[in-house]
Formats: C-alpha cells, sequence, structure tokens
C-alpha cells in the first residue's frame, strides 16, 4: 500500500513543477493553536498568535513559521528530546513548551530553568551506538557544546520579554508557547535530521545492516508491543513486518504529515482518492473532483492522536460519473420527495443516505459499534451493519458487485426497520422511492414496480371514489387488493386516538403475514376495533371495504409487501378532497390528512 | 514453450501487505510469486519457512519451497472485472490466550480479504529441473497433493481447476493480458478507450536472501497498449492472447 501511494507522493511533483514533497507538505501544514515567537539578533521578537488551527493567509512570517515548526515538531510523544517531555522541541533553534509550563502563577514558572537546562544538556547526546551510526552515515557531524549554550544563552536573554507578551494574550493553558531562533530555514532542516534519521524508525532494536545501509522498522502504521507477539509475522523468516531505509522513513514520516493536515474548505477530510498516473491539483481528491475514469487509490482515514489509514483499496477504473443515471421518482404526488435523475456516485449517496436511512447510512461507514439511539432503533443498526458495505463498496468505490445481488433485500431491511421509530408517513414513501429507484436500476429487464403501483392506484382511486351506489365494486387483481388493503388500514389507523403513533405496531402483524389469510384478519380486528368511529354510509370506505373483502386468489401467493405498504403511505382516497362540493357528500374530510401528514 | 495452464481461486483469499500493523492488515489483490511458489510447494510437499526451527537444522538461505522452485517461470492474470476483486475488512478475536498477554488475553485482528479471487496462471519449466517440473505437473494434472494448498491463510483452501498443458509461442504485441512488470510512467499507456482500467501493485517478487524479506516490483494490468520502448522481455501467447512470465 505505502509504496503505491509514496510513488504518487513523490511524483506529483513530475506532474506539477512547483510542488516537491516538502512544499505540499508545508501548503497543507497547520500551526498548533499557541504564541508564535520569531526570535531576531538583537532580541527583538516577531509575535504571531494561532488562535485555532486556521487555514494559511499568505503571511511571509506564517509561512515562516509553518516551515521551521514543521522542521522542529516532535515526531510523536514518545520521541522526545527532553526526557521528561516537557519541552516539545528538537533542535537547538526552538524551544516550545505549553502555555502553564511557561507561566505559572506569579511570572515564570519556577520549574522552567529547569526544564529548559536538561532540554539542552540532552539536545548534544546521542542515544545509542545504532543513533550514531545512522546519523555518521548521513555525515551528522555531533553538535558542539559552544553552539548549544550560544542558542540557549539566546532563549534565556529574552524569556522575561516574552512572558510579559504572553500575559497580554489570554491563552489557554494546553496552547503552546513556541519560541524560534531567527536562523536560515536551511539550518532549520539540516538540524531536523539530526533528530529525524535516529528517530525515524519504531525502535532501533530491529535495525540490521544490508548493502551498507541501515534498514529498520517503519514507523507509520506499525507497532511492537511486547504485549502482543502476534504483531509480529509468525510465519515468516522476517519477524518483524516492514524494514525500511531511514530516508523512506522520512518519506513516510512527511506523508503522513501532509496526510493529517488535508482539508477541503476548512473542514478536516477523512476519505478520498489519490489518482494514479495523472494528479489532479493538490493530489488528494474527493470523489466529485473525479469526473473522468481514471485509476486511484481510495483511503479512508482514521484520526485518532496519530492518523491511521483504515481502508484502503485500489480501483483500476473510478468515476463519480456513472454510465446510466438512476431515476429517482415520486409514485406518490408528495410534494416532499425530490423526482431527479442523478448520475454522479456522491449525490446518489446523498440521496439514498437522506431518503432511506433517514441520515444515519455515511456517519456509519466506519463505526465500530452503531450507536442505538432514540432515532436509531437496534433494529436498523443491523441493518446499516448488513447493508453498509455493500453500500459502500458501489458508492464510494463503484463496485456494484455485492450490492446488485442484495439491493432487494437491503433496502426492503432497512424500510421495514425504520418503521419502528417512523414518524412520518411521507418518510414511508419516500424509502420506498428510493426502493422502487434502485430495483429499477438494478434489474433493468423488469417492469417498472412503481409505475404499475401507481396506475394501480389511480384506477382504485376511480372506484372508490365512485358515486353510483348501484355499481358492484370488486377487486380486479392482487395488486389492487394490496393497495387497498394498504389503504385501508391507514384509514383505521387514522382513527387511532393515540398520543404517539406506532407505526409498527400497527403494521407488525401486517409485514410479517406469510399468507393473504393472515393479513384478512388483521383487517377483520381493526375494523372491529374501529367500527364505532366508522359512518356505515361513507360510500368511499365501503367501496374500499368491498374491494378488500371480495379478493379471493384460487392459489397460495406470496405476498406484495411493496403495493401493501404504497397502498398505506399513498394520499388516502378515503380522505381524497375532489372538490368543494365532495366535502357536502362526505363530511369526513380531514384536509390535513391529505397531506400524508402526521 | 511448454506450460502448464491452470485456475486459482477460492472463496476467500488474504495474502497480507506487510508494511502495517495498527490498525487493519491489508492484502494485495491478488496473489504474488512468492505466496504463488509457496502453495505450489506445498503440493509438492517441500518446507516452509519454520522447518529448520521446528527440527533444529542449520538456518538456510532459502526455505525450502523458494530454494526449488525460484526458477520457475509463472505468469498471473487476474480474472475479476478490470483485474479488481471485491474487498471485505473482516473484523474477529484471536483469543486463543496467548496472543495477547494483556488483561483478557484477546487480540482483536481487522483483516481485509478478498471474496471470490479467481486467477488463471501458467508456469514453463525454465531452468527447473526436469525431475520437479514432471513431479509439479502429474500434480497437477491428477489433482494430487502433500499438502493442502491454501490462499494465504488456512481457512481459504485453494481450488485448483482447468488444468491442461499448453504450447507457448514467443511475440511482442503492444497488449498484455496478464500481470506485468512496469517500472516506466503511467502516462505514457493509452488505448483502451472508453473502458481502460489501469491496476498498479507493488507486490513481492522474490526473497531476499537470508533474511528473506520481499523484494518488490511494481506490477500493472491494463487493457491499454503499452509503447514497443516498455514492453518487457518474456512474452508469450498461446495464439488468443499474450502473457507475462517472470
Amino acid at each position: 500500500m505505502f509504496k503505491e501511494l509514496l510513488q504518487e507522493f513523490m511524483n506529483h511533483q513530475v506532474q506539477d513543477t512547483k510542488f516537491d514533497v516538502d512544499t505540499i507538505v508545508i501548503q497543507n501544514y497547520k500551526l498548533k493553536p499557541g504564541l508564535y515567537f520569531r526570535i531576531r539578533e538583537n532580541n527583538e521578537t516577531d509575535c504571531y498568535f494561532v488562535k485555532k488551527s486556521t487555514a494559511p493567509d499568505n503571511d511571509p512570517l506564517v509561512e515562516w513559521f509553518k516551515e521551521a515548526d514543521f522542521a522542529s515538531t516532535l515526531i510523536e510523544m514518545n520521541k522526545p528530546i527532553d526526557p521528561k517531555k516537557q519541552i516539545h522541541s528538537n533542535n537547538i533553534y526552538t524551544l516550545f513548551c505549553k502555555h502553564d509550563v511557561f507561566i505559572g502563577e506569579r511570572g515564570i514558572n519556577p520549574d522552567l530553568m529547569e526544564h529548559i537546562d536538561r532540554y539542552f544538556d540532552a539536545l548534544p547526546k546521542i542515544k545509542d551506538k545504532k543513533s550514531e551510526e545512522i546519523l555518521a552515515t548521513a555525515g551528522y557531524q555531533p553538535l558542539n557544546t559552544e553552539t548549544v549554550e550560544e542558542c540557549k544563552t539566546k532563549f534565556l536573554n529574552v524569556l522575561d520579554a516574552i512572558k510579559d507578551m504572553i500575559i497580554q494574550y489570554d491563552i489557554k493553558d494546553n496552547s503552546y508557547v513556541k519560541l524560534f531562533l531567527d536562523v536560515s530555514l536551511e539550518k532549520y532542516q539540516y538540524e531536523s535530521g539530526r533528530y529525524l534519521l535516529p528517530r525515524i524508525f519504531n525502535s532501533n532494536n530491529y535495525n540490521i545492516m544490508m548493502d551498507e545501509q541501515v534498514i529498520g522498522l517503519s514507523n507509520a502504521n506499525m507497532g511492537m508491543n511486547a504485549k502482543k507477539p502476534y504483531l509480529e509475522h509468525k510465519t515468516t523468516q522476517f519477524k518483524v513486518p516492514y524494514r525500511i531505509t531511514a530516508e523512506d522513513g522520512v518519506l513516510l514520516h512527511k506523508f503522513f504529515l501532509w496526510l493529517n493536515g488535508l482539508e477541503l474548505e476548512g473542514k478536516t477530510l477523512y476519505t478520498g482518492y489519490i489518482p494514479v498516473g495523472v494528479h489532479l491539483p493538490g493530489l488528494f481528491a474527493v470523489a466529485k473532483d473525479i469526473k473522468v475514469r481514471s485509476s486511484a487509490m481510495y483511503v479512508n482515514l482514521d484520526r485518532g492522536i496519530n492518523v491511521t489509514i483504515d481502508d484502503y483499496d485500489f480501483l483500476p477504473r473510478f468515476n463519480n460519473s456513472m454510465d446510466k443515471p438512476i431515476r429517482f421518482k415520486d409514485y406518490f404526488e408528495s410534494s416532499n420527495y425530490p423526482s431527479q435523475k442523478l448520475n454522479k456516485l456522491n449525490e446518489v449517496e446523498t440521496h439514498i443516505n437522506l431518503y432511506l436511512y433517514g441520515g444515519h447510512l455515511i456517519r456509519n461507514y466506519y463505526t465500530e459499534r452503531v450507536k442505538v439511539t432514540d432515532n436509531l432503533s437496534r433494529e436498523l443498526a443491523v441493518q446499516i451493519v448488513t447493508s453498509r458495505d455493500a453500500m459502500h463498496d458501489w458508492l464510494r468505490k463503484g463496485n456494484e458487485v455485492p450490492i446488485r445481488s442484495c439491493v432487494d433485500k437491503v433496502s426492503m431491511g432497512v424500510l421495514l426497520a425504520r418503521l419502528q421509530n417512523l414518524e412520518y408517513v411521507s418518510a414511508l414513501a419516500q424509502m420506498l422511492n428510493v426502493r422502487l429507484a434502485l430495483l429499477n436500476y438494478f434489474n433493468k429487464e423488469e417492469n417498472d414496480m412503481g409505475y404499475v403501483m401507481e396506475e394501480t392506484y389511480l384506477s382504485l382511486k376511480d372506484k372508490v371514489l365512485s358515486k353510483n351506489k348501484n355499481e358492484h365494486i370488486a377487486c380486479q387483481n392482487s395488486l389492487e387488493f394490496y393497495i387497498a388493503a394498504g389503504q385501508i388500514l391507514y384509514y383505521y389507523f387514522s382513527l387511532s386516538e393515540a398520543q404517539k403513533m406506532h407505526y409498527d405496531v400497527f403494521l407488525r402483524g401486517i409485514v410479517s403475514a406469510k399468507n393473504i389469510q393472515t393479513i384478512k384478519d388483521e383487517h377483520y380486528k381493526y375494523l372491529h376495533k374501529y367500527s364505532y368511529a366508522i359512518d356505515y354510509n361513507n360510500q368511499r370506505f365501503n367501496n374500499m371495504l368491498s374491494i378488500v373483502t371480495s379478493y379471493a386468489p384460487e392459489n397460495e401467493e406470496s405476498i406484495d409487501r411493496d403495493a401493501l405498504l404504497y397502498g398505506f403511505a399513498a394520499n388516502n382516497i378515503i380522505y381524497f378532497k375532489d372538490d368543494d362540493k365532495s366535502k357536502q357528500d362526505n363530511n369526513e374530510v380531514k384536509p390535513d390528512e391529505n397531506e400524508g401528514g402526521k | 514453450m511448454k506450460s502448464i495452464r491452470f485456475t486459482l481461486s477460492g472463496k476467500a483469499a488474504c495474502f497480507r501487505q506487510p508494511d502495517v500493523n495498527a490498525q487493519v492488515y491489508f492484502t494485495y489483490n491478488n496473489i504474488h510469486k512468492v505466496a504463488l511458489l509457496g502453495l505450489l510447494g506445498a503440493i509438492l510437499g517441500l518446507s516452509g519457512y519454520r522447518n529448520y526451527k521446528l527440527y533444529d537444522q542449520k538456518e538456510p538461505d532459502y526455505p525450502e519451497f523458494y530454494q526449488v522452485l525460484s526458477s520457475l517461470y509463472v505468469a498471473i492474470i487476474p480474472n475479476g472485472e478490470n483485474g479488481y476483486f471485491t474487498k471485505k475488512i473482516q473484523y474477529f478475536n484471536n483469543s486463543v490466550g496467548y496472543a495477547s498477554k494483556e488483561q483478557g488475553g484477546n487480540l482483536q485482528v481487522r483483516e481485509q480479504w478478498l471474496e471470490h479471487p479467481s486467477w488463471t496462471i501458467f508456469l514453463a519449466q525454465n531452468n527447473l529441473p526436469d525431475g520437479t517440473w514432471d513431479k509439479l505437473c502429474h500434480s497437477l494434472l491428477h489433482g494430487q497433493c502433500i499438502y493442502i494448498p491454501y490462499l494465504g491463510r488456512n481457512d481459504f483452501p485453494a481450488q485448483i481447476d482447468a488444468v491442461s498443458m499448453v504450447e507457448l509461442t514467443p511475440t511482442r504485441a503492444s497488449r498484455i493480458d496478464s500481470l506485468f512488470r512496469f517500472d516506466g510512467d503511467l502516462r505514457a499507456l493509452d488505448g483502451g478507450g472508453p473502458s481502460q482500467y489501469l491496476f498498479v501493485e507493488n507486490a513481492p517478487l522474490a526473497l531476499v536472501r537470508k533474511h528473506n524479506f520481499y523484494e518488490f516490483a511494481r506490477f500493472i494490468y491494463t487493457n491499454g497498449n503499452i509503447p514497443i520502448g516498455y514492453l518487457p522481455d518474456h512474452l508469450y501467447t498461446d495464439g488468443q492472447r499474450q502473457y507475462y512470465f517472470y
């Protein structure tokens, strides 16, 4: 994985000559919050206050601080210069510490001197023999004690002045105070090598010599822990998984600094693509940037204390634009579902996330345990866990293979799971719309189920609204029966006077029905329950009832849940408001219900 | 050139990339030469990395399977769409007890697995001794093995079928239908039209003497055209497609 990533990272300069590795890292580099001081020869200081990790502006002082800071920060807290980890810089030109280490209750913290002494004592020392070897190979001479003392004095001279300036700012204890000597950036870079090279490996204990080069255990997303023996490779000759040269280690370190600073319009990026071959400006791309088919690496980042790559895949042919669009269509005449034709994967993802998963899919792609809340039932959590990989493969990697075989099951599963906390019946309509669009997209040879249901609903509407009392109204086909059953169930539901509506309780018996008799039994149950509230002269209800009761299939048939739910979610015909005059015939019209509202 | 061809497939596979162990163990998309030689070694009953430790022998330069088989030529053709196999990250516990010395003794493992991978493999004798080559062909053709061949982990038995002997002739066409080594600029590859794909993977090519690390090379798989200057050696055809042997 790293080899492919680093190849593109280094290659970026070939495509855009301005951007060598260091520049591309510094472009993304963010200064940590705190006060930054540059100490000039005459003890004057330039000061810059970083409040939050702000977007870089073009201030030359800030650019200078970024480069100097980039060269002077610790790789991680476990690799300090100061053995007590109070001073966080890594070379003789810098002195970094937290605000509370610098400032005590009355002026300068009394312990600060001790920390500074310890830090400058530690700087010229070399940890061990192996570090010495590495430094010697890279051509570093040991630090001269005089230079160290000289630098130390420069810091001591300005401590008081700095203290006064810090007090003027109201900064938090855990913000940094960072002092830099005004020397050339080349010197900073050179000195950073003295710190980095011997510490770039995870541990120098694993170093070996090969072809007169030291190679050691990589430190990027790699750890050896004596308590976890299986982090080693047990079945290969090399126990330590991945040994690299110190130069490659430094490169990986920079690569991770770059990943760490990735953001888009001020928002930290977690997921994206690194194109292979032909690059995009900035190298890292989000889905909508990839407008033509290209070969790309998909990367997802876990941002804890360190950045960890927790998903990686090489996509030989990725394109955010789909070969054919999905038509999301509203089959319900409801106003709150956008009928649209989408052909961008990221837009389809947003649509499915919102209208099928109620906003719970995208943020749970990588959650280890999907958290059950009032809005996210246990059933839905189960559905998310079962379906997210297939959805993710399709919507993020353009791989339709997994979802193609399970789209029916997945969309119905999510839909049923969400019934439990359904607040609006229109949400059911939205889910059905998404489901029908997905089924159409993946099974193109079959009929448009939504269209057929919509047509049946319209003909049902004509029948039910018929005012001819002598006409014999009977059910035409199974589809009509299921839609009518859904309609009449919704009607009962609307008669309920319960404070809080539970769609799942109402629909549980129906959607789990194995045969048509169960549905009819459930229906009779509710008919008895609500009969007191139903006007026997309500012709629309009588027509609907006649359709539901007149259907008796000769052979066993499977339940058409889609039609049943469609009937439930569609505008209720019994409450239909056609013209003013209909109000007189049917005084039961409740206008609010017509919207399919609460 | 005489060659033996077979299909290698399974329900799942995991050929671990060695470069990270912090969160997820990633897999190579394709079986690499060292793993393939290991699999063939299992068929022939050759010993692996740990043998000398188990039997207290002198440490060899290479494990036996590699010592014997490394001169074999192989060509690997991924049978997935665009050379790609669906991958899924599996999350499981290693609770044998000795995998973690932390409280509870549980090691959590996240590992990326390939789903339903399938490759067409060609083998050619090259410098392999006649005896070993004949034995290998015989075992493959008759479905015999000493140890069970598996795809990266012994949970994933390998399926080997459609075995046949094929006669190949050298060619130099601009399209290669197998994985091949390519160190040039990827932008030089073209053709393939709107359905062009390009798969790139730095995979183990060989073992380093004594330490037995992997030596890596960049392999690509594409339907694009390769400019003449970039065409590698060892290209052979069965009359229909062109394969790269290494």
